[in-house]
């Protein structure tokens, strides 16, 4: 019997340590929590993280608009997170509270507004901004349109500076003019007249603006300022208009010519090198602009303002 | 006397039976464990077929029309994988018996596929990748304290290793793209300090951007151009052969100019 009992727990202490040996890199398998909202978006991006790090433990914590913040941290913490991973600008917020207290944990954020300032300084997140850069509307709308694209316009809130001065430099160097208008107000009626005076004939004539970049600013682009200003112009003006939301370039809102949008997979592929980043360096690495975006093309209203497409550049990978 | 004694027993009996059923539960736990795990790593599927994955201007539902179109292979079936991670998923589980991969793929992750072709061009069959940089302040010199931008060709755990070797120095970090198109916009961004791409993609894609002051930092060892690689027990050496007849049309459309045999 107590042979039986000896052989028996030899044999197992062999095939676990046999197991742990085969299966390598398993044994240093980090956990990678991430906690999210549970909408479609956030669902693909996991999806391509969860793809790419599955060498590592992915725990999905999904939470409701409404977690408080111990809801956030209790099912975070209870799954022992070697790196975070965070998605929306409320979820951003309270791991920015929580690294504060725990100091020794990392994250990286995603899929949350004008990271680039709300991360500045930290040391524990790093992040993805997954606004589409001008540079990647810009550049790639003329690369494919028929017209020349040497200035652009847009306007913009003291908060966003970050991301105008970016977009001015980045631009330069594909040798693209941003003339950036500030709203120096945020009340909602100097703001109109702000936008009328910024969004408009003359103002497109004296800065020689081949084109209009729309930042996704909910403050600029309120529902009464969208249709009381932006869309009346998007239809008077005959310059294209290129936002960073698909839906904007589509024909039933009929207001962007052109969108360049989060590819939502490669941008999961692009937060899952940073995590392992973060996992191989043990500190935060900065914020990085998204880098793939995929494009809409609202065909016919860029040929109402007599721009038409390059086929065999829009073909291209 | 006799219920203590019969106690005694019952407790004996008892823990003898618990202490043997707990044992022999968790060895047949175990074994159960070391089953399910210890084959892992040979059991992918054997499944006909032609898989491809490698860098393209080309998207992967074109390429694989492209490949589809041609009356040598049409007797072939291909798939077209849009980047490494999707395709190394599916090799992983499934094993195709003909892959047509870059050639650090069949560097590091050949297991028993043999390499039977491989793309060539003219003036060749290998290039050297251009290590490119925007700043003046990225130079050969300070490589070790930089990013480099790549297109993903091998997983995260040998990238850095995989780059060191091509170009003789380990850099800090190294930042992966799906696509030839996405490099450009990691320096001009600032998401990367390099990019290291082949000199006939860099030709392809530079025209988007129109980027004044990329240089070139240094050049790669000679790297091999997209190698076929033929599984262990392909049941039709014939389609080896028909590989071989690709038309010239395919090629052009691919980017290339002739396959050869490879050893």
């Amino acid at each position: 019997m107590k042979v039986i009992k000896n052989i028996s727990k030899a044999v197992s202490i062999l095939v676990f340590t046999l197991a742990v040996a085969v299966q390598g890199p398993a044994a240093h398998a980090k956990n990678v929590v991430i906690v999210r909202k549970g909408l479609a978006d956030f669902d693909e991006v996991k999806k391509a993280i969860a793809m790419k790090l599955k060498s590592h433990k992915v725990v999905d914590i999904v939470l409701t608009k409404d977690a408080s913040y111990e809801e956030f941290e209790k099912p975070l913490m209870a799954a022992k997170p070697d790196v975070i991973v965070v998605m929306d600008n409320k979820f951003i917020n309270y791991a920015m509270r929580l690294t504060e207290k725990t100091k020794s944990l990392r994250g990286v954020a995603t899929m949350g507004i004008n990271l680039k300032k709300v991360l500045e300084g930290n040391k524990s997140l790093s992040g993805v901004a997954f606004e589409a850069p001008a540079l990647q509307i810009v550049s790639k709308f003329r690369y494919i349109a028929s017209k020349p694209v040497k200035t652009v316009l847009t306007v913009y809130q003291d908060d966003f500076r970050g991301v105008v001065n970016d977009a001015k430099e980045q631009l330069a160097r594909v040798g693209i003019k941003l003339v950036a208008l500030k709203a120096d107000t945020d009340d909602d009626d100097d703001l109109k007249e702000f936008l009328e005076e910024a969004i408009s004939e003359e103002t497109i004539k004296k800065e020689k603006a081949d084109a209009i970049w729309v930042m996704t600013d909910s403050v600029l682009l309120s529902p009464e300022l969208f249709a009381e200003v932006w869309v009346p112009r998007s239809k008077s003006l005959k310059v294209p208009f290129l936002c960073g939301v698909d839906k904007f370039a589509s024909k039933e809102m009929d207001f962007c010519v052109y969108s360049a949008s989060p590819n939502y997979k490669d941008l999961g592929y692009q937060v899952a090198d940073m995590v392992q980043d973060v996992l191989d360096r043990g500190q935060a690495t900065g914020v990085d602009y998204i880098v793939s975006v995929k494009r809409t093309i609202n065909t016919e209203k860029l040929n109402r303002i007599g721009i038409t497409v390059n086929q065999a550049r829009l073909n291209e990978e | 006397m006799g219920a203590t004694k019969h106690g005694a027993q019952i407790n004996l009996r008892a823990k003898s039976g618990k202490g043997r059923l707990v044992n022999a539960t968790l060895f047949l736990l175990t074994v159960l464990l070391g089953v399910l795990v210890l084959p892992s790593s040979g059991s992918a599927k054997d499944v006909p077929g032609v898989r491809v994955f490698f860098p393209s201007t080309l998207v992967s539902a074109q390429m694989q029309k492209i490949l589809q179109s041609d009356p040598a292979l049409s007797k072939l079936q291909f798939t077209v994988y849009p980047n490494f991670t999707e395709f190394m998923g599916q090799h992983e589980t499934e094993q195709a018996e003909i892959i047509i991969v870059p050639s650090a793929f069949a560097k590091y992750y050949r297991g028993t596929y043999h390499p039977v072709l491989k793309f060539v061009k003219k003036k060749g069959g290998d290039f050297h990748y251009l290590l490119l940089a925007m700043s003046k302040q990225w130079t050969e010199a300070n490589i070790s304290d930089g990013i480099v931008g790549i297109i993903e060709e091998v997983g995260m755990d040998k990238a850095k290793d995989y780059v060191a070797s091509l170009i003789g120095k380990s850099s800090k970090t190294i930042k992966k793209v799906t696509k030839a198109k996405d490099l450009i916009p990691l320096l001009i961004m600032e998401n990367a300090n390099y990019i290291m791409i082949a000199p006939d993609l860099y030709e392809k894609v530079k025209g988007e951007y129109a980027t004044q002051g990329i240089t070139v930092v240094k050049e790669s060892v000679a790297v091999g151009y997209p190698v076929f690689l033929a599984r262990e027990n392909v049941k039709d050496p014939a389609i080896v052969d028909s590989l071989k007849k690709m038309s010239a049309a395919t090629l052009e459309n691919l980017g290339f100019d002739g396959v050869e045999t490879a050893n």
